[in-house]
């Protein structure tokens, strides 16, 4: 506990350090003012400020892209609270009673609300992480072959099955991400494959372009195809319209209580996220509600829980990512392609080799949570300034930075061609409902996959039963195939399908 | 409309599934195969759903696309301003909202301010105006 306990004091000696602080308060301020624009998610404005950390030593690097995430998470609760605009699936729940709420003209409680329940629910998942995540990297550092692909599959299957809309479409899409996981030359025997001629490609993808395809070219396109999205805003902030009422501040406290916990178990499970965590707490708050008619039509728990737990969802996530190398959902999978592309392979040993980057690291979440709480009070007028800005002189200097920011990657104008052909790709997707997310958890853990698959393999003989002989992957491929099961179950049961995503609004 | 889009991304599915390669092929062809199955399975789910598709719009899509080709195209050639401004000009045609003089103030604008962000402080290796002699 001591030792725990002088780490973290370490890690703040780090995270604290004057142009850490600097890196930390930067990445906040432009992630949140990138992450309110309308029609741009969290993950678009990750991406599309992906390339400007990388001039940055790997701490300061990580430092400053976790305040761009955080920045860029709230931002994007502003903008579904206010305008209804969600960026993506997560704030997509908080949509449902922020935006009610702004139109009975109580949006200051709602924002207010959003960032003191963000901040605790944060804290909490925080504290959880400091003592768990090196735990878990004790475990981990005995995990072999065998575990490490068990483990991956069961992340792979859960965010597969799991994810809002149908499973069906999630599990192509994880396969389709694997299936693209195997471009460039191949580990083991440096054949090239897919890589059709192209020296650009034996590398594989480059895991950035295809994000900022994916996730930004191809927002944009859904916007304007859609068109119109130029809401104009009514709410005017006061400071004093901010206070939530006694009354507010019980019906909260629960929520986010619930909330909290919800999030921190789905951040820590394996290819689960924040969009799970948001949905859970919100339908179980729903069910224990005494009045639960008022959900939909500005419930103030509606919006508590689903921050509160989206918050220590990502928190915690990051427990899995760092420490086995296994991202839950799309944004952990990129703040991992981040890291290796610094040169940091996240795993076990991470604690251990780099304490300076991890502890930094926690510290800096805990600092950035403080920066935003700070910022965000005040400057509720600038953000609103910032939501006025019409679309259509935005998205054109949005392409730009994308396309300049793909190139600087690797100096590569073939690389920019890929990005716009994720971004075709990525589009055509939306309007067939394929969601995006487990492709990219796909690409990014293909490599690994193949890797561990091949050497477990190669140590079991070609006898599949060493997968069966270790515990943990054992329980982990059990539960992966339940999940199939259930899976197909449950589609057979109801062909009734929801799709829920209603947060790209297709007319 | 809907089976015609999704047999298109079938006969994708396909292509790969006979492109692979022998030897490290071994998991792109478990892959592709798997691919294929579930596009069929999708497919099937698509006779029964009735819903269609909702109709895409080709100007958008086209105009950012030749706007980001011609970025790749110009930006070794004329230098990152002339491809910044052309990649602003062509694409903000896509929205019917924009109008000529804004949108070129809004193209040289960012296109300068864009070109001091990358190239001046992250030094990026690229040209800001075109160059002479080659």
């Amino acid at each position: 506990m001591t030792e725990t306990i002088a780490n973290l004091m370490h890690g703040f000696s780090v995270a604290l350090a004057p142009h850490m602080l600097m890196y930390c308060l930067i990445g906040a301020t432009i992630g949140m003012g990138i992450g309110v624009l309308p029609g741009v998610g969290a993950l678009a404005t990750i991406s599309i400020l992906l390339p400007f950390t990388f001039k940055l030593d790997p701490t300061g690097g990580m430092i400053m892209l976790a305040g761009i995430f955080y920045g860029a998470q709230y931002g994007g609760s502003v903008a579904s609270i206010l305008l209804n605009l969600p960026g993506t699936a997560s704030t997509a729940v908080t949509a449902l009673d922020g935006y009610p709420m702004t139109q009975q003209g109580r949006a200051g409680v709602a924002l207010f609300v959003t960032t003191i329940v963000s901040f605790i629910g944060g804290s909490i998942a925080i504290v959880v992480m400091v003592v768990l995540a090196p735990l878990v990297a004790s475990v981990a550092s005995q995990f072999g072959s065998t575990e490490y692909f068990a483990v991956m599959a069961l992340a792979l299957v859960a965010a597969a099955t799991l994810s809002p809309g149908s499973p069906l479409n999630g599990v192509a899409m994880v396969v389709f991400g694997l299936l693209l996981g195997t471009v460039g030359a191949d580990a083991t025997t440096g054949f090239y494959r897919f890589a059709f001629g192209r020296m650009e490609l034996v590398d594989g993808l480059n895991l950035i372009a295809v994000v900022m395809g994916l996730f930004g070219i191809s927002e944009i396109l859904v916007n304007l195809v859609t068109g119109g999205q130029s809401r104009t805003i009514r709410a005017r902030i006061t400071l004093r319209s901010m206070l939530p009422t006694r009354e507010d501040t019980r019906r909260i406290i629960g929520p986010t209580m619930r909330g909290t916990l919800v999030g921190v178990v789905t951040g820590i499970l394996p290819g689960l996220g924040p969009q799970v965590a948001s949905f859970v707490s919100y339908a179980t708050e729903k069910k224990l509600s005494r009045h639960p008619e008022e959900f939909g039509h500005g419930a103030i728990e509606g919006v508590a829980a689903p921050e509160a737990s989206n918050n220590a969802s990502v928190q915690a996530a990051f427990i899995p990512t760092l420490t086995l190398g296994i991202p839950g959902d799309a944004v952990m999978a990129v703040m991992m392609g981040a890291l290796m592309l610094h040169g940091i392979l996240p795993g076990p040993g991470l604690i251990t080799n780099q304490p300076d980057l991890f502890w930094g690291l926690v510290a800096s979440f805990w600092v950035g949570n403080v920066i935003l709480l700070a910022l965000n009070i005040p400057l509720i007028g600038i953000w609103l300034q910032i939501l006025r800005v019409p679309y259509h002189m935005l998205y054109p200097v949005v392409l730009m930075l994308i396309s300049t920011g793909v190139y600087s990657i690797r100096n590569s104008g073939f690389d920019v061609g890929i990005a716009l052909f994720f971004g075709l790709v990525g589009y055509g997707m939306t309007l067939l409902r394929l969601p995006a997310a487990p492709l990219l958890l796909g690409l990014v853990l293909g490599p690994l996959v193949e890797e561990h698959l091949r050497r477990a393999m190669i140590i079991g003989r070609g006898d599949l039963m060493i997968f069966a002989e270790s515990p943990i992957s054992l329980i982990s491929l059990t539960g992966a195939a339940a999940l199939v099961l259930l899976m197909a179950r449950a589609g057979l049961r109801t062909r009734e399908r929801i799709d829920n995503p209603p947060d790209k609004k297709i007319c | 409309m809907t089976v015609a889009l999704f047999a298109l991304l079938e006969s994708f599915d396909y292509g790969f599934g006979t492109l692979t390669r022998p030897g490290p092929g071994f998991l792109p062809m478990v892959y592709s195969g798997l691919m294929a199955l579930l596009g069929l399975a999708i497919l099937l789910g698509a006779w029964r759903d009735d819903r269609r598709l909702p109709g895409t719009r080709v100007w958008p899509v086209l105009s950012v696309t030749v706007a980001l080709l011609s970025w790749i195209w110009l930006v070794p050639r004329a230098g990152f301003f002339v491809a910044t401004v052309t990649l602003i000009v062509i694409s903000a045609t896509a929205h019917t909202g924009s109008r000529p003089l804004p949108v070129l103030i809004l193209a040289v604008v960012s296109a300068i301010l864009g070109g001091l962000l990358f190239i001046w402080v992250f030094g990026v290796p690229l040209p800001m105006w075109w160059q002479f002699g080659d």
